[in-house]
């Protein structure tokens, strides 16, 4: 017995970026991961129709990839709702911007710093079973997120915008930010100690001063837009090698 | 205080404007200049929630954005101007030259008939016409999807 | 390194970047998840750890927004985490810096050229698609995965010849070795610190970050 159409699109939500561009950016993930339902859909209709409505779950989309279902269930939905074509189009590009924004907000800058940050502030004590961990906590959220957005767009279809305004997902993008903020605050102190502790000992007043200098040039309305920390790390590591060889 | 960015970028409100731009400048409100969006309520509502904590949206149609613009360059937020096409911006610079004085092209994507000049930048005889008149007009004009990644000016894009 | 640790780490070079964008990003391109499980296989988790903790400090100011172009990290830090188990003279830190940040450069240039050519497959089978042939598209996804995952290969063979290089060096000799850990450990913490103080913006957010940082500094001086 084969996966249901909504089990094989849960699964192609993962892949939802293997076919990204420049052009389309993800629309044939996106595509691509609406198929199974749109074939179920249009089973017993016009071949034309189907077609149809696959080209246009692979135009043109963007959105963070772990809140696209929220768009492939939208769609699906208003494919099964009869809605027009031009009307779908529409939902699909009016999703793009909030959902990347929110996803964002959700993944980029709230729980993916969150957990890395306090992973490592668990380093010192626990080792590899925080980094196992880690992994096996987002993975778990990474599932019931993506379930959940196929499903509430599937459950709203064209009234998805609203629905996902009384949902839980903004409240949750703005606290997993606060939460990131903090543990990445408290990550830094502990893995710089640890680091230096087990793998340096010394420098210490050195590495402190070159810290200070490097975040005012991140930050600094004159430079920030050229220095970033790897720019930053490149350049001491180039300088730690001339001096190195006495050059 | 100012309006410390004018962009246009056909995505609208999303990642690279509310996190990219407006946190490294501290941004706390944006207006966004569409005829579409401001007609538009259930879409407002989406761009709406998806702003960040302590970041207010405001909509406007093209004829209210001109009529706003003064007040909002000089009210107290960090206003960050965003218009979903270049003929929008065109039409504030126009009727506010001074007020207008450098333009980021953050995102015009691809459509039928653009050609790429950037991964975030196709042009079409319209584009061109447009960014034209900017040049004309001696505004500085400059494309630039992040505040990290490099800046390329407009002779450079044309 | 045997044949078969060499090929088991191109493997997982290849499932770490195809994790950063194509399928399933599951945290498994996060350098620190990456260089721990290279040096597990290496024979030293603990070396590996600590050269993914660094790279990982510079991780922290990359913001995958957008269509924004940014560093992959995981392949280089697959090659550094095991480098750092195979060659400890070297110190951990050190070779997370030689192999893992300029392999972090090349990685993203190569996630660049990688979608390129996505578009070009996409605009060879266009007709296909806009005639919503379904199996046109899964071939699009399919081919594009089986290019991430050569990608991965690739930038974890490279990796693993910068530190085949770095394995001949007589590391007792070298004078002010130490240096190196400084650079790569003042970049890491610039990067960190840097980008969490852009990425928090100001408001609430900073507030929490600089909690964090005041309960981090108590934690160390405490212990």
């Amino acid at each position: 017995m084969g996966l249901s159409p909504r089990w094989q699109t849960i699964i192609r939500l993962y892949g939802v970026q293997a076919a990204w561009t420049y052009e389309r950016m993800a629309g044939i993930g996106v595509g691509h991961a609406a198929a199974p339902m749109l074939r179920d859909l249009f089973r017993d209709r016009d071949a034309i129709e189907r077609r149809a409505a696959v080209a246009r779950s692979a135009e043109y989309f963007n959105s963070h990839p772990y809140l696209a279902g929220i768009a492939v269930g939208a769609v699906v939905r208003s494919e099964r709702d009869g809605v027009p074509g031009g009307a779908i189009s529409r939902l699909r590009t009016a999703l793009s911007g909030p959902l990347g924004a929110l996803g964002d907000q959700l993944i980029w800058t709230g729980e993916v710093p969150a957990l890395m940050g306090f992973t490592l502030a668990l380093l010192p004590v626990v080792g590899w079973w925080a980094v196992a961990a880690a992994v096996l906590v987002h993975n778990v959220m990474r599932f019931r997120l993506t379930r959940w957005s196929l499903d509430l767009g599937l459950a709203h279809g064209l009234g998805v915008g609203a629905a996902l305004q009384q949902s839980w997902l903004p409240r949750a993008a703005k606290d997993a930010q606060r939460v990131a903020a903090f543990a990445v605050g408290l990550a830094l102190p502990v893995t710089a100690a640890w680091l230096w502790l087990d793998g340096i000992h010394e420098g210490g007043e050195v590495i402190l001063a070159l810290v200070l200098v490097g975040t005012v040039l991140t930050l600094a309305p004159g430079t920030r837009t050229r220095v970033t920390g790897l720019r930053f790390g490149l350049a001491l590591l180039g300088a730690a090698i001339l001096l190195m060889g006495g050059w | 205080m100012a309006i410390v960015l004018f962009r246009v970028d056909d995505r609208l409100v999303h990642g690279q404007v509310v996190i990219g731009w407006g946190r490294p400048m501290s941004v706390d409100h944006v207006v966004l200049v569409d005829d579409t969006v401001a007609t538009s309520p259930w879409e407002q509502d989406l761009y709406r929630m998806a702003a960040p904590d302590g970041l207010r949206v405001t909509f406007a149609s093209t004829v209210e954005g001109i009529a706003g613009l003064p007040g909002w360059a000089q009210a107290a937020d960090r206003t960050l101007l965003l218009t979903g096409d270049l003929d929008t911006m065109v039409a504030l610079r126009e009727a506010h030259p001074a007020l207008v004085p450098r333009i980021n092209l953050g995102g015009i994507h691809h459509q039928p008939g653009r050609v790429e000049k950037l991964p975030y930048l196709y042009l079409g005889p319209a584009e061109v016409a447009a960014l034209e008149r900017l040049r004309h007009a001696g505004a500085s004009v400059a494309a630039q999807d992040l505040p990290t990644a490099p800046a390329v000016a407009l002779d450079d894009l044309l | 390194m045997t044949p078969w640790l060499a090929i088991a780490l191109l493997l997982w070079g290849s499932v770490v970047a195809l994790d950063l964008i194509t399928v399933p990003q599951g945290l498994l391109s996060r350098p620190l998840v990456a260089a721990t499980v290279a040096g597990a296989m290496a024979g030293d988790v603990v070396a590996g750890m600590m050269a993914g903790a660094v790279l990982e400090l510079y991780n922290l100011e990359v913001l995958p927004i957008g269509a924004a172009r940014y560093p992959d990290y995981g392949p280089g830090a697959v090659a550094a985490g095991a480098a750092a188990a195979l060659i400890p003279e070297a110190g951990p830190l050190g070779i997370a810096g030689l192999i893992g940040l300029p392999l972090g450069l090349l990685g993203g240039w190569s996630v660049h050229r990688h979608r390129r050519h996505n578009a070009v497959r996409v605009g060879a089978q266009l007709d296909r698609v806009s005639a919503g042939d379904a199996r046109a598209i899964w071939h699009l996804q399919r081919e594009g995965l089986w290019r991430d995952a050569a990608r991965g290969s690739v930038l974890a063979a490279v990796g693993l010849a910068v530190a085949w290089a770095v394995h001949l060096i007589d590391w007792g000799l070298v004078p002010r070795r130490e240096y190196l850990d400084w650079a790569v450990l003042a970049g890491g913490l610039t990067a960190g610190l840097g980008g969490a103080l852009r990425i928090a913006g100001k408001g609430a957010r900073r507030r929490w970050l600089a909690v964090g940082l005041l309960t981090g500094m108590v934690v160390v001086l405490w212990a």
